[in-house]
């Protein structure tokens, strides 16, 4: 109790004269939102990365691919075995009782972008008939569907925003011919980075024979291991099935791997270089307040509180700037439209990453303030009070 | 000169604040070395792409593939030297994981004066008479112990027409690239045989066209001539010179430019405080000191100056160590961005900042102590 009491006597005392030491305080503060706001402002990348690719992703979707594939690119599948897959049991049916499944090819265009004109690829998707019952998800924004047995195609929200040429009624010619914009769609995650046409049609133009993927929807999100299961037994195909969501899941540590380690890697030499700003301000705080403290411990107070008091002063200090670092970022960026390479997604400081941060620069004031604290409690009371 | 001694006791007059502060400012240029130096390096990349290459694709881009057909063509336009077809095929040897990359080509003897690549004529013609025949790249050839007559088989997404997915190749010879092209972790395999073994369709196409202009300086009009060459044809080219191709492929990682400028811009501004409210403190602390200096006759010009180059020198003398540490660091970096180096404007502009950053942060406590007065500092004690 009585250190308590001690301790918070001192956390007066330190607070009223904290407009004394302007510049140490001021000197943590900026170096703390520095750090946080440059962190926070990295990260929101792979954090909006990683949101748009997982929204939308189900576990009772499932993705069969050729074997040993290793995405949708190199995966392989032949015409004759897209109806052995959808006859396949754990896959759900419509009132009709057709399987809920179908087969995409995929081919790559590519378009220029409208603010600075860079090229860029992304996938054209030629998918089957079932594919509005396999994604909920999917809705038109603007004009029709495509149809089967004709050059058009409907491009997705990110597709036509920051993409030229992707009006409808516009031309799009690819490997020599030209496709019709029809629609606009949204689907809300990976997909709206990408055109939609019939499949047999994109196959035709792109002289492609065989699939690349089927995608079904599952009976429910436990039906997958009796599809997979169904599917290994099966003698006369060889592929894997994957469910969506872990399929999304590790292209958003792909995609966001990078960008992640970046922004760590810089968040956290900063840090560094800040936590040795904050332990020279706090030197320089108790430096100047030695014979405070020497007074102090010579009327009885402890050695606990003064540590205590030192630390809380630390971590106090650091908290706004964190606040202020967390606050730029989310102005600055919070919303902002990124498009690195074909892909497209928003960057998003979330509650998450804002604690991540505060985190961040608490652990910096602990390191920062553990020093001077320790050479605050080891003040000579006599050599103190003598030095003028 | 004989102020030397009068800045080195300034420095280390309190030991402990001194070395944070430079290693602060060390860690700033560490960063601004490596974030910097990448996007120089990048540059530098770039301008140090040759200038005689240019590379042809479909009039959609790289995803849209040409036809073979268009190779007499490309040849007899003034101008080009050589043409060069490439075709890919990507398929994993032994397990999924270990992708290798298989290049398709015309095995013809002018592949000897392909830029940045090393391959002898014997291993051409050894590959021209092998129809299946592939040339590994040294690397490959050391990380897996690859000799000449070994079958390598991959296993592609891309099929033959018997419908197997699975393409042997007999290893007749090995290449080594003296540039980045790509082709580290490749092999060289006969064009006319993944030509007429595949079955998607793409027959008698090629991903695209190499071309080598006789002079760096006629590329453009040589673009524009293999372009117009095939206007208006069911397969439009586009021409692009290597180095304006390189650059759109660096743009397509993000606005590094912008991500640089605000690290660095964000990390300066931090510690421009922080040595400010260093040398602040100090001065504070050495009023009497400086008091005592100008009673002893060190003008008021004098102790500005003394006070900042006791500043600079600390910020120069920090900003070496911590580029020096970006450079050995650097190394690491290139496994990610091929052919990129830190160049030795980056450590100039970093000298040049470390200056610069020294004189604002030290500007006002300079000016503080210039205007001391003898009487008040003296008689504050």
């Amino acid at each position: 109790m009585k250190t308590f009491k001690q301790f918070i006597a001192l956390l007066q005392l330190s607070s009223s004269g904290l407009r004394y030491r302007l510049g140490a305080v001021l000197v943590t503060i900026i170096g703390t939102s520095c750090v946080v706001g440059v962190l926070i402002s990295m990260l929101s990348m792979g954090t909006g990365a990683r949101a748009m690719v997982m929204q939308n992703a189900r576990a009772d979707r499932a993705l069969v691919l050729s074997h040993g594939a290793q995405g949708n690119f190199d995966s392989n599948l032949a015409r004759n075995v897209v109806p052995i897959i959808a006859d396949m049991p754990g896959i759900k049916q419509d009132v009709d009782g057709k399987p809920l499944a179908y087969a995409a090819v995929m081919v790559i265009a590519e378009g220029h972008k409208r603010i600075d004109d860079a090229r860029a690829n992304f996938a054209l998707l030629g998918v089957g008939d079932k594919f509005l019952a396999v994604h909920p998800e999917f809705h038109l924004t603007a004009g029709r569907m495509f149809q089967s047995g004709v050059r058009e195609l409907i491009a997705g929200k990110s597709r036509h925003e920051l993409f030229k040429n992707f009006e409808i009624g516009d031309h799009v010619r690819l490997r020599g011919n030209d496709w019709t914009v029809v629609g606009h769609f949204e689907a809300g995650g990976f997909l709206d980075g990408s055109l939609l046409a019939d499949a047999p049609t994109v196959m035709s133009a792109f002289e492609n024979s065989s699939f690349n993927t089927v995608t079904v929807m599952l009976e429910s999100t436990t039906a997958f291991e009796k599809l997979r299961a169904a599917l290994k037994a099966s003698p006369s195909i060889d592929v894997d099935v994957r469910r969506e969501i872990d399929v999304m899941r590790e292209l958003s540590k792909q995609l966001s791997g990078v960008m992640d380690f970046v922004g760590y890697f810089v968040g956290a030499t900063m840090a560094i270089g800040a936590t040795l700003g904050a332990v020279n301000a706090m030197y320089a705080i108790v430096d100047s307040r030695k014979r405070e403290i020497a007074t102090l411990r010579a009327i009885g107070f402890g050695v606990w509180p003064v540590i205590l008091a030192v630390l809380t002063e630390a971590l106090v200090l650091v908290l706004p700037g964190a606040v202020i670092g967390a606050l730029a970022a989310w102005v600055l960026f919070n919303g902002h439209v990124v498009s690195p390479g074909g892909m497209s997604f928003t960057l998003s400081v979330t509650p998450g990453l804002v604690a991540l941060g505060i985190g961040w620069a608490l652990a910096m004031g602990l390191m920062g303030g553990l020093l001077p604290a320790l050479r605050a409690a080891g003040v000579s009371v006599a050599n103190a009070l003598r030095a003028t | 000169m004989k102020y030397v001694p009068l800045i080195w006791s300034g420095i280390w007059r309190k030991r402990g604040r001194s070395i944070l502060i430079m290693l602060q400012v060390l860690i700033a240029f560490l960063l601004f070395g490596l974030l910097q130096g990448m996007k120089s390096g990048i540059d530098q990349a770039i301008a140090e792409t040759r200038a005689d290459i240019l590379i042809v694709h479909g009039r959609q881009g790289m995803a849209e593939s040409l036809p073979l057909a268009h190779l007499p063509g490309i040849r007899a336009i003034p101008g080009v030297k050589a043409v060069y077809i490439q075709n890919f095929l990507v398929g994993a040897y032994q397990k999924p994981t270990q992708q290798i990359l298989a290049d398709a080509i015309d095995p013809n003897p002018t592949w000897a004066q392909y830029p940045g690549l090393v391959v002898s004529k014997a291993d051409l013609e050894a590959m021209t008479r092998t129809r299946t025949g592939a040339l590994a790249s040294v690397t490959l050839a050391r990380k897996y112990s690859w000799k000449v007559g070994d079958r390598i088989p991959l296993k592609s997404g891309l099929r033959q027409k018997d419908g197997s997915s699975d393409w042997t190749f007999e290893i007749v010879g090995t290449f080594a690239e003296t540039e980045h092209l790509g082709l580290d972790e490749a092999i060289l395999i006969n064009n006319g045989y993944l030509n007429e073994a595949r079955a998607d369709g793409g027959q008698n196409t090629v991903h695209h066209y190499i071309v080598l202009a006789d002079d760096p300086r006629q590329v453009s009009a040589v673009a524009q001539a293999i372009d117009d060459h095939f206007a208006n044809s069911v397969d439009e080219t586009r021409t692009e010179p290597l180095r304006e191709y390189a650059q759109s492929s660096f743009q397509s990682l993000g606005d590094l430019n912008f991500v640089v400028r605000s690290v660095v811009g964000a990390v300066f501004f931090a510690l421009l405080f922080a040595v400010g409210a260093m040398m602040m403190q100090s001065l504070h602390e050495r009023t009497p000191e400086l008091a005592v200096l100008k009673t002893l006759g060190f003008s008021d010009h004098k102790i500005f100056w003394i006070i900042l180059l006791e500043t600079s020198v600390l910020c120069v003398v920090a900003a070496l160590l911590g580029l020096g540490c970006a450079a050995l660091i650097f190394p690491l970096a290139r496994s990610y961005l091929h052919g990129v180096s830190m160049p030795y404007t980056v450590l100039a502009a970093g000298i040049g900042l470390a200056v610069v950053l020294a004189l604002i942060s030290a500007a006002l406590p300079a000016w503080r102590g210039m205007r001391l007065q003898v009487a008040e500092a003296l008689a504050a004690r």
